[in-house]
C-alpha cells in the first residue's frame, strides 16, 4: 500500500482542536480532510468519503473513538482502513489495548501540530 | 573379759537413738520402776541401762551413785548379747565374763547380777532392766518372770514417751507455723455457739483476748460489719449444707480503735454430730487490709488508665508477633474501629485480628514489621480491616516491639486508629487532581497547538511585537503542559497505577540516548553534557521510558541551575558487584544546606520564586525519586553551595 497518504477521515469532537488539525493537514499540507464532530457523523460521512486513513479522538461523548472505529469496521469497504487513535490516555498498557483493538497508531495530546503530519506519515509509511 | 559387740550393733544404737532418751533427765515413772524392781528381787541396787557405743548410761537407778560407766566394764554389754533371755550370774568371782572386773574386783565389789534386756519390736536389745548386790545369790522363778516383765514395761514406757514428744513437737510445729503466718485461729462449737480464738485473732482487732471475754461466736458477729454479716453467715450455711468444701469469705471487722479490718476467713467442720449436722469448725483469720488497699489502689490506677485510654481517638494494644497478630491487651475503643468487642481478640479467643485484616494488605504489614524488629525501630502501618457490619475500613497503625535485657522480641505495642475519612478525602482529591488534569489538557492543545503554529511561521508571518508576546503565550503553555504532566505522573506513582515494563538494557546506550534526547535543552542553557566512559558490560532492569524521563530530570535541573558555558559530568562507578552509581554533576549555585533534606519532597523548590525563574513544577525530583524506588533504585543528593550539587542514583546490576 504505497500510494501517497491523501484522503483522511478526523473525528473530533473539541471544535477548536479541530480548527488546529484541520489548520495543519488541510491548509498547510493540503490534505483531503471529511471533519466529524462525533462518532455518529462519521458513520453517516465515512463510506461517501473512502478514507487513506481515519484519525479519530478516543474521549467523545455518546460514542467514544474505539465504539465508532467499530461501527466504521462494519462498512466493507472501510473493513481494513487503517486507523489511528489521538488520546491522553498513553500508558503503555492503554496504548497497547488500542492498537489491539485495530488501530494502527496512537498519538499523544496534547499533540505539536508541527510534528503530527510527520508522525501520520510515518504511521502510513509503516503499512 | 571385754564384751563383744552385738552383730546387729548398728540398727541397735539407731533404734537407741530414735527414742531420743540418753541424758535426759530422771522420771518418775522408770525409778518407780526401778524401785519396784529392787523390792522384788529383794537387792540393794537396781538400773535401767542403756548401752550407748562406748558407754552405758542409767536412765534410772536405785542403791548406785553416778549415771554411766565404761562399756568396757558394763554387766548389761554383756546381757544385751542375748536378747531373748535373762542374764543371771549368781557369783560374779566364779565367772570368767567378770572374775577380771573392777566393780568386782574393787568398789563396789559386785558379786551377783541379773539383767532383763531391754528389747525393741525388732529385737534389738537397747539395755537391760538389772539388779545387783554384792553377795553371791540367785533369783527365785517368780522374781525372774517378774524383772523380764518390768523390763517389757520399761520398753512400753519407752515407746509411749516417744509418741508423746512426737505428738508434742507436732503441736510445737503448728503453733510455730501458726504464729509464723501470723494468723488468727478460731473453733466454734456450730450447736452450743461456744467459741474460742488465740491471741492473734483479738491482737488483728487491736484487742487481748482477755478484753474479749467472754468468748463465744457472738464476739465475732458483734464485731462484723453489718453489710459483709449476711454474706459471710451465707457463707457458712453454705458449707454447713455441704454445698462447699470450705467457708471461705472475706469480710470487715471493726478495730478496738474504730476503723475497719479486712479479714479473710477460712474454715472447715471437721466433726458432726451424729445426726449430721455441724458440730466443730475450725478456722483461720487473716488481716488482708493491707491487700485490699493495694487492690484498690491498682482498681484506681487501672480505672484512671481505662479512662484515659478511652479519650484517645483510637486503640491501644500488645500482641505476640505471630501471624495472628494474637493479643494480649487490648483497649475497649477496638470496638469503635471493628465492631468488634476488645476481648473477642484476647488470645484471639473468638478471633484474630489477621482474620478481619485485608489478605492483599496482611503480606505488607507482616513485611513492614518484621524490617522495623530486626532494626529495633517503629512502624507505622496502614491497612484495611472488614467491620462486623461487612463494610471495610482503613485502619493506621504506629508501634514498635518490645525487647528483653537479652534483646529478644517480647510483643509488640502500638496504637490503631481509624483513617478511612483521610483515605476518602485523598482518594477524592486524586481523583479531583486526575479529573482537572485531564480536562485542562483539552482547552491545552488548543492553545498550545494554536500558539505553535503560529510562532513556528506556519501561518502568516506575524508582526515583531506581536511575535514576542506570542512567543511567551507559547513558552507558557508548554510549561502548563509539562506541568500537568508531571502532576498525572505524581498522581499515577502514587496511586500505583503506573506501569513498568522492566526490561534488561545496557546501560551506556541509555545514558548515551539520555544526554542526545537532553542536548537541545541543554543547549538553551549553554550547557555541555559530558558522559564519561562506561564500560560496555553494564547493564541495568529498568523500564528504558522511565529510566529516561528520570535523566531526563536530572540533565535539565542540572543544566538549569549551571552557569552558561558551564558542563554537567555524568559519572558511572560501580560500589560493588551488585549496584552501578551514576552520579550528574553539575558546578552551578548548589542547594542550600536547610533545604536539601526537603530536596525529594512534593511541591519543593528551594525559593519560591524559582519556579518563576527556572520554570517546573516542583515535582519532577520527587517523581524522579518515586520511579527510581519503583525501579529498585536509590537517589541522594551531595551538594555546596557556590561549587555545585551531585545527585547520584544506585541501582541493581542485571545480571
Amino acid at each position: 500500500m504505497h500510494t501517497e497518504l491523501q484522503r483522511i477521515l478526523y473525528v473530533e469532537d473539541d471544535p477548536d482542536i479541530q480548527a488546529i488539525a484541520v489548520m495543519v493537514l488541510e491548509t498547510i499540507h493540503g490534505f483531503t480532510l471529511e471533519v466529524c464532530s462525533s462518532g455518529s457523523e462519521a458513520l453517516q460521512k465515512a463510506e461517501a468519503f473512502n478514507p487513506d486513513l481515519i484519525l479519530m479522538d478516543v474521549m467523545m461523548p455518546n460514542m467514544d473513538g474505539p465504539e465508532t472505529l467499530a461501527g466504521l469496521r462494519e462498512f466493507p469497504t472501510l473493513a481494513t482502513t487503517p486507523a489511528v487513535f489521538m488520546t491522553a490516555k498513553v500508558q503503555p498498557q492503554e496504548v497497547q489495548a488500542y492498537l489491539d483493538l485495530g488501530a494502527v497508531g496512537v498519538i499523544a495530546k496534547p499533540f505539536d501540530p508541527m510534528l503530527l503530519v510527520d508522525q501520520l506519515r510515518e504511521i502510513w509509511e509503516r503499512q | 573379759m571385754k564384751p563383744p559387740l552385738p552383730p546387729n550393733e548398728m540398727l541397735r544404737l539407731q533404734a537407741l537413738y530414735d527414742l531420743s532418751i540418753l541424758d535426759t533427765p530422771r522420771e518418775k515413772n522408770f525409778d518407780d520402776i526401778t524401785a519396784i524392781a529392787s523390792m522384788i528381787c529383794d537387792v540393794p541396787t537396781s538400773i535401767i541401762s542403756l548401752v550407748d557405743k562406748e558407754r552405758q548410761w542409767f536412765k534410772s537407778s536405785v542403791g548406785l551413785e553416778g549415771s554411766e560407766t565404761a562399756r568396757d566394764i558394763a554387766f548389761c554389754a554383756h546381757a544385751i548379747l542375748q536378747p531373748e533371755q535373762l542374764t543371771i550370774v549368781p557369783d560374779a568371782l566364779q565367772d570368767k565374763r567378770f572374775a577380771d572386773n573392777p566393780l568386782v574386783t574393787g568398789e563396789p565389789h559386785i558379786r551377783f547380777y541379773a539383767g532383763a534386756p531391754l528389747v525393741t519390736d525388732a529385737g534389738a536389745a537397747l539395755g537391760t532392766l538389772c539388779v545387783v548386790d554384792y553377795k553371791p545369790r540367785t533369783l527365785t522363778a517368780e522374781q525372774q518372770k517378774a524383772l523380764a516383765a518390768l523390763a517389757r514395761q520399761v520398753m512400753q514406757l519407752f515407746y509411749l514417751r516417744s509418741a508423746n514428744n512426737l505428738l508434742q513437737r507436732n503441736a510445737e510445729n503448728l503453733q510455730s507455723i501458726i504464729n509464723g503466718a501470723n494468723v488468727g485461729t478460731w473453733e466454734v462449737n456450730v450447736q452450743t455457739g461456744g467459741a474460742s480464738f488465740n491471741e492473734r485473732w483479738a491482737e488483728m482487732l487491736g484487742y487481748s483476748l482477755e478484753e474479749l471475754q467472754p468468748l463465744s461466736m457472738s464476739t465475732w458477729s458483734s464485731l462484723t460489719h453489718k453489710e459483709d454479716l449476711v454474706h459471710a453467715q451465707a457463707m457458712l450455711q453454705q458449707h454447713f449444707s455441704g454445698r462447699t468444701d470450705y467457708y471461705d469469705c472475706q469480710f470487715r471487722m471493726r478495730h478496738k480503735l474504730g476503723f475497719w479490718v479486712w479479714i479473710h476467713a477460712h474454715g472447715s467442720v471437721s466433726k458432726r454430730t451424729a445426726d449430721g449436722m455441724p458440730l466443730m469448725m475450725f478456722g483461720t483469720h487473716v488481716d488482708i487490709t493491707a491487700l485490699m488497699e493495694s487492690r484498690r489502689a491498682l482498681e484506681e490506677n487501672e480505672e484512671r488508665f481505662r479512662s484515659m485510654l478511652s479519650n484517645l481517638p483510637g486503640a491501644i494494644y500488645r500482641c505476640v508477633n505471630d501471624h495472628q497478630w494474637s493479643m494480649q491487651f487490648l483497649s475497649d475503643e477496638v470496638e469503635a474501629l471493628t465492631g468488634y468487642p476488645a476481648e473477642d481478640f484476647i488470645d484471639n479467643r473468638r478471633r484474630s485480628f489477621s482474620d478481619i485484616m485485608h489478605p492483599d494488605d496482611a503480606g505488607t504489614a507482616g513485611h513492614i514489621v518484621r524490617a522495623a524488629i530486626s532494626e529495633k525501630r517503629e512502624f507505622t502501618l496502614e491497612y484495611r480491616v472488614q467491620r462486623a457490619d461487612g463494610q471495610w475500613c482503613w485502619l493506621q497503625e504506629v508501634g514498635r516491639g518490645i525487647f528483653d535485657a537479652q534483646g529478644h522480641l517480647k510483643y509488640l505495642d502500638g496504637f490503631i486508629w481509624d483513617i478511612s475519612e483521610r483515605k476518602k478525602m485523598e482518594h477524592m482529591k486524586d481523583e479531583f487532581v486526575s479529573t482537572v488534569s485531564h480536562e485542562l489538557r483539552t482547552p491545552l492543545t488548543s492553545i498550545s497547538g494554536a500558539l505553535k503554529l503560529v510562532v513556528s511561521g506556519a501561518l502568516d508571518e506575524a508582526p515583531e511585537k506581536s511575535r514576542t508576546m506570542l512567543d511567551i503565550a507559547y513558552k507558557n503553555s508548554r510549561r502548563l503542559t509539562l506541568l500537568i504532566n508531571d502532576l498525572l505522573d505524581m498522581e499515577k506513582l502514587l496511586a500505583g497505577k503506573m506501569d513498568f515494563n522492566f526490561h534488561k538494557q545496557p546501560l551506556r546506550s541509555l545514558l548515551e540516548q539520555a544526554v542526545y534526547e537532553n542536548k537541545t535543552y541543554g543547549d538553551q542553557y549553554q550547557v555541555n553534557f559530558q558522559l564519561e566512559p562506561v564500560t560496555e558490560d553494564l547493564y541495568v532492569t529498568v523500564d528504558e521510558q522511565r529510566f529516561l524521563q528520570v535523566m531526563t530530570n536530572l540533565l535539565s535541573n542540572a543544566a538549569k541551575f549551571s552557569p552558561p558555558g558551564g558542563r554537567v559530568d555524568i559519572r558511572v562507578m560501580t560500589t560493588d558487584d551488585k549496584h552501578i552509581a551514576l552520579s550528574v554533576i553539575d558546578y552551578g549555585s548548589g542547594i542550600p544546606l536547610e533545604f536539601q533534606h526537603r530536596l525529594f519532597e512534593k511541591f519543593s523548590q528551594a525559593d519560591a520564586s524559582d519556579s518563576r525563574q527556572k520554570g517546573g513544577s516542583g515535582l519532577g525530583l520527587a517523581i524522579t525519586k518515586e520511579l527510581l524506588e519503583q525501579m529498585n533504585g536509590k537517589i541522594s543528593v551531595e551538594s555546596q553551595p557556590g561549587l555545585g550539587s551531585c545527585f547520584t542514583i544506585t541501582l541493581p546490576c542485571a545480571e
